[in-house]
């Protein structure tokens, strides 16, 4: 049997970098991230969770975490974020209100990759006639729509704002952005 | 490869004094958002050392002029040494940021985006040739157009740092000092 021709790729997003260096609340991070997904119905899987051997500076763990939606039948939106911390501690801190709470110090390295997944189900995958028609109907006839509204519509609603909050979880000075309600408010 | 151009070369800015950095990346975010482009970014780094926040940040947004061309701006803005301080203004003590920081504006243009010219080396050079004699005229002005534009940019990150010139950082100038 004469192997699929190759899937037509959809654009690809550009993965963001994050790099973080001081204190932060881990669980707050978590939460926040998780809920969301949640929010924009996405279905979040905490792909792995690697714990290494404490070094001398501090523990060593990266997370991988995985967000899909079905948005169509025919397409989905996925995003992957791996995140990575490293020579972290956890410290005490008290808040303002005179409370003590956990948070954690140390470096903290995040990569947010996300794309469009079309015939996820691969319904258009059983033979090589099927996987050329499939192929024609991306390059010819759905084109623009996957790049101009399925793509913007990911990653300015979903990538950028989850970027956004993110950062401001975070606490870092470049904090908010232009286009967090460029799809109207939420 | 498309045939990438390079119009503006490192356009370099250096200022050290008070300012907002939340205030300037939203400043060039709101700048580009005006004229069109999309937004890409590249890189967000923050770290807190022992003499202050020391910063990262880098976009590539995109512009789509036709079909065949694209505009590709780069800024990287390098912030180190980033505290808040007590300052004056209209003399009255505020909180602002202070640190030293250094950006860079690169402007690209980006040509056969598709890649439609790319398949055979007798392609590139056929586009090659309508690049820089048959559409000459249109690759011209798509550069200075470009150029225009990122120059705009700095006017404006220099016009942000200018309205930072009446605050007097109060551990280098005390408040009780005449301010002439």
């Amino acid at each position: 049997m004469d192997p699929l021709p190759f899937a037509l790729k959809e654009p690809g997003m550009p993965t963001i970098y994050l790099q973080y260096k001081g204190v932060w609340d881990m669980q707050d991070l978590y939460e926040y991230v998780a809920s969301f997904f949640n929010r924009q119905k996405f279905k979040f899987y905490e792909m792995r969770y690697i714990l290494k051997k404490p070094g001398p500076f501090g523990t060593d763990v990266q997370h991988i975490w995985q967000a899909t939606r079905e948005v169509e039948e025919y397409y989905k939106f996925m995003i992957k974020i791996f995140l990575h911390t490293f020579d972290t501690q956890d410290i005490e801190v008290v808040m303002k209100d005179g409370s003590k709470r956990i948070f954690t110090k140390g470096r903290l390295w995040i990569q947010l990759r996300g794309g469009i997944e079309t015939d996820y189900e691969g319904k258009w995958e059983e033979n090589a006639f099927y996987a050329n028609l499939r192929n024609f109907y991306h390059k010819y006839v759905i084109w623009k729509k996957i790049e101009g509204i399925w793509w913007d519509n990911l990653y300015y609603t979903v990538f950028l704002k989850l970027q956004s909050l993110i950062k401001e979880r975070l606490k870092m000075e470049s904090e908010g952005y232009e286009h967090r309600y460029f799809a109207g408010v939420r | 490869m498309s045939e990438l151009k390079v119009v503006v070369d490192h356009l370099r800015l250096n200022y050290t004094g008070p300012f907002d950095a939340n205030s300037l990346f939203k400043r060039i975010n709101a700048f580009l958002n005006e004229r069109g482009f999309d937004l890409q970014i590249e890189k967000e780094f923050e770290q807190n050392t022992k003499t202050g926040k020391h910063m990262e940040w880098q976009i590539k947004p995109w512009k789509r002029i036709t079909d065949y061309t694209r505009y590709l701006p780069k800024i990287r803005i390098l912030v180190y040494d980033y505290n808040k301080v007590n300052a004056i203004v209209d003399k009255k003590k505020v909180k602002v940021g202070n640190g030293r920081v250094v950006i860079y504006i690169d402007g690209y243009l980006e040509l056969d985006e598709a890649q439609r010219w790319e398949g055979l080396p007798f392609f590139q050079f056929l586009r090659s040739i309508y690049n820089n004699f048959v559409y000459k005229v249109y690759t011209e002005r798509f550069e200075q157009r470009l150029s225009y534009d990122m120059h705009h940019l700095y006017h404006t990150i220099e016009q942000f740092f200018n309205m930072y010139k009446h605050y007097k950082v109060v551990s280098k100038v005390p408040p009780f000092t005449s301010v002439h």
